[in-house]
C-alpha cells in the first residue's frame, strides 16, 4: 500500500529519501550520492527507473530492515543523549542491582542476546525511557515509589517490551520519511551530529513523544508477562501503576509520563481485561529489594 | 543531605487520606487474599473504598468500616480523592519505608520534560558508564537463584477487549 502511494510523482521525493535512510552509514550515503549524480546524466526514462530503484531501497530501509547493529548505534546515541540529560545516580550498587534484575528479566524474552543496558537517573520526575537497542532507564522519583523486586521487574519489563516491539525504532522510521528528507534536501550534511540529528531528532526529544496507547497497552502486558518468566508475582507493574495513578495529574514529576502515557486507569482497566485472570503466583522478592539511601 | 534536598522534594506528612479507590466493577470483598477466600461482601460498582496495603494480585481496602480483600486490577483510582488538587499529590506509602501514612510531595528542581529532552547533548562518559554496570545471562541466573527464582514458561498475551475469565488461585503455578 506504501508502495503505491510513493511511486509516480514521488519518485524525485523517494531519490531524497534514499539519503535520509542510509544516512546512518555515511560512506553509503555518500556512494548513492554518487550514484544519484550519475543518474542525472542518463535519459530521463532511465533516470526514472534509477530514482524507482532506489526508493524501493529506500522504502525496504525504512520500513523493514534497521539491522541490529543500526538499532543499538541509533539506541545508543539517544541514550547518551537521555544521560545528559539527568546523570545516573552516583551509586554503583543501585546500578549493579537494576542490571541484575532487568537482564535476568531480558533473559526471558526473544531478544536475550542484546547487550542490555539498564540505569536509575538522577531526576525526581516519574518516569522510565527505553531506547531501542535494549537502553533502559528509569528515573530516581519513578525508584523511589517501587516497593519490591517484583515491582521493579514489571517496570523495566513494561521497557523491555518497548524494545522487543521495537516501537521507538518504528516512530523514527516513519519519521525519516517525514521530517529528514525535507532536512537532507538541501544536503549540506556536514558532520555526524547533523545526520543524526535528522535521524532521530533534536537531543532526546523522541523521548518526549508518546506512542500509540496500545503500544503502552502491549508493553503493559508483556510487562507483567516477563516477570512472571522470571519468577517474580506478575501485578508489581500494576501495583506502580497504581502508585502513579495517585499522584495529582497537575504535579510537575508526572507531567510527562502522563502526557505521553494513557491515564494509569485505563492502563488497569486494559490490564484487567486482557490479564485479569493472570496467575498471582510467584514472589514479590522484598526482602533484598535495593533502596534507596536518603 | 536530606531526601529532600537530593530529590528537591518538600514532605510533609498529610493527616489521613479519603477513600482513595473506587471499585471499576462490581466485586466482591474477600476475608483473604484467595480468590476463594470468604466473602465478606459485595461490591457494586464505583464504590469508594480506602486502599491499606497490597499483597500479589490483591489489594486491601477498608469500605464501611470493613476491612477486606480485593484483586488490585478491580479498582480505579479515585482522581478526586487522591489529591487532584492543584497544591500537590498525595502519594501512599504503603510499607512506610519513607515514614508511615502518606506524603505530599510538591517537585522543585530539575525537571526531565520535554525541553530538557529535546535540548539533551550526548554525554560519552554517563553512557559508557551505564555500559560499564552491564552484567551477562550467568551474572543474572546466579543473581534470581539466590532469590530461589526459577525461569517459568509464561505465552504473551493478545489484547482483550471482553473481560478475561476463568481466574486462577493463589499460589498456583505460572
Amino acid at each position: 500500500m506504501k508502495l503505491r502511494i510513493l511511486t509516480g510523482t514521488l519518485a524525485s521525493a523517494l531519490l531524497l529519501c534514499t539519503h535520509t535512510a542510509l544516512a546512518f552509514d555515511l560512506g553509503s550515503a555518500l556512494n548513492t550520492l554518487s550514484n544519484v549524480k550519475k543518474g542525472e546524466n542518463t535519459p530521463p526514462a532511465e533516470k526514472d527507473q534509477k530514482a524507482f530503484a532506489f526508493g524501493l531501497d529506500a522504502l525496504k530501509a525504512v520500513t523493514q530492515s534497521t539491522s541490529e547493529e543500526e538499532e543499538v548505534a541509533i539506541g545508543r546515541e539517544i541514550a547518551g543523549r537521555l544521560l545528559g540529560a539527568a546523570p545516573l545516580v552516583a551509586d554503583a550498587k543501585l546500578q549493579k542491582y537494576v542490571n541484575e534484575v532487568g537482564q535476568w528479566v531480558a533473559a526471558q524474552s526473544e531478544r536475550s542476546d542484546l547487550k542490555w543496558t539498564f540505569g536509575v537517573i538522577d531526576s525526581p520526575a516519574i518516569n522510565a525511557f527505553a531506547a531501542p537497542g535494549g537502553y533502559i532507564f528509569l528515573t530516581r522519583g519513578l525508584y523511589v515509589l517501587i516497593k519490591s523486586e517484583a515491582e521493579l521487574a514489571g517496570v523495566l519489563g513494561h521497557e523491555i517490551g518497548h524494545v522487543l516491539k521495537q516501537h521507538h525504532l518504528k516512530i523514527l522510521n516513519q519519521s525519516k520519511l517525514l521530517n529528514s528528507g525535507s532536512q537532507l534536501v538541501s544536503a549540506h550534511v556536514k558532520n555526524r551530529n547533523e545526520i543524526t540529528d535528522s535521524l532521530i531528532g533534536s537531543g532526546a526529544e523522541i523521548l518526549s513523544r508518546g506512542l500509540d496507547k496500545d503500544a503502552e497497552y502491549e508493553a503493559d502486558r508483556i510487562g507483567m508477562v516477563l516477570a512472571a518468566r522470571a519468577g517474580y508475582n506478575a501485578y508489581g507493574l500494576p501495583a506502580v501503576l497504581q502508585e502513579i495513578g495517585h499522584i495529582s495529574a497537575g504535579t510537575d514529576s508526572v507531567e510527562l509520563l502522563f502526557k505521553t502515557h494513557p491515564h494509569p486507569n485505563d492502563r488497569l482497566e486494559a490490564l484487567d481485561l486482557s490479564m485479569g485472570d493472570f496467575p498471582d503466583g510467584g514472589d514479590e522478592v522484598k526482602k533484598r529489594f535495593y533502596k534507596l539511601k536518603p | 543531605m536530606s531526601l529532600s534536598a537530593v530529590l528537591g522534594l518538600s514532605l510533609s506528612v498529610s493527616a489521613s487520606v479519603a477513600n482513595d479507590s473506587v471499585t471499576r466493577k462490581a466485586a466482591s470483598l474477600m476475608g483473604e487474599p484467595y480468590n476463594d477466600a470468604k466473602v465478606l461482601m459485595e461490591l457494586p460498582q464505583n464504590t469508594s473504598v480506602k486502599l491499606l496495603e497490597r499483597k500479589g494480585g490483591w489489594s486491601k481496602i477498608e469500605v464501611k468500616g470493613k476491612q477486606g480483600w480485593m484483586r488490585t486490577l478491580n479498582l480505579n483510582i479515585n482522581a478526586q480523592a487522591s489529591g487532584a488538587d492543584a497544591l500537590g499529590s498525595t502519594i501512599k506509602l504503603a510499607t512506610g519505608r519513607a515514614g508511615s501514612g502518606n506524603i505530599v510531595a510538591t517537585t522543585g528542581v530539575r525537571g526531565l520534560g520535554e525541553e530538557e529532552l529535546k535540548e539533551a547533548q550526548f554525554n560519552a562518559e554517563q553512557i559508557a558508564l551505564a555500559e560499564s554496570y552491564r552484567v551477562d545471562t550467568g551474572t543474572a541466573s546466579a543473581f534470581a537463584a539466590k532469590a530461589s527464582l526459577k525461569a517459568q514458561q509464561v505465552p504473551y498475551r493478545e489484547a482483550t477487549t471482553a473481560p478475561a475469565s476463568n481466574p486462577k488461585r493463589k499460589g498456583e503455578d505460572y
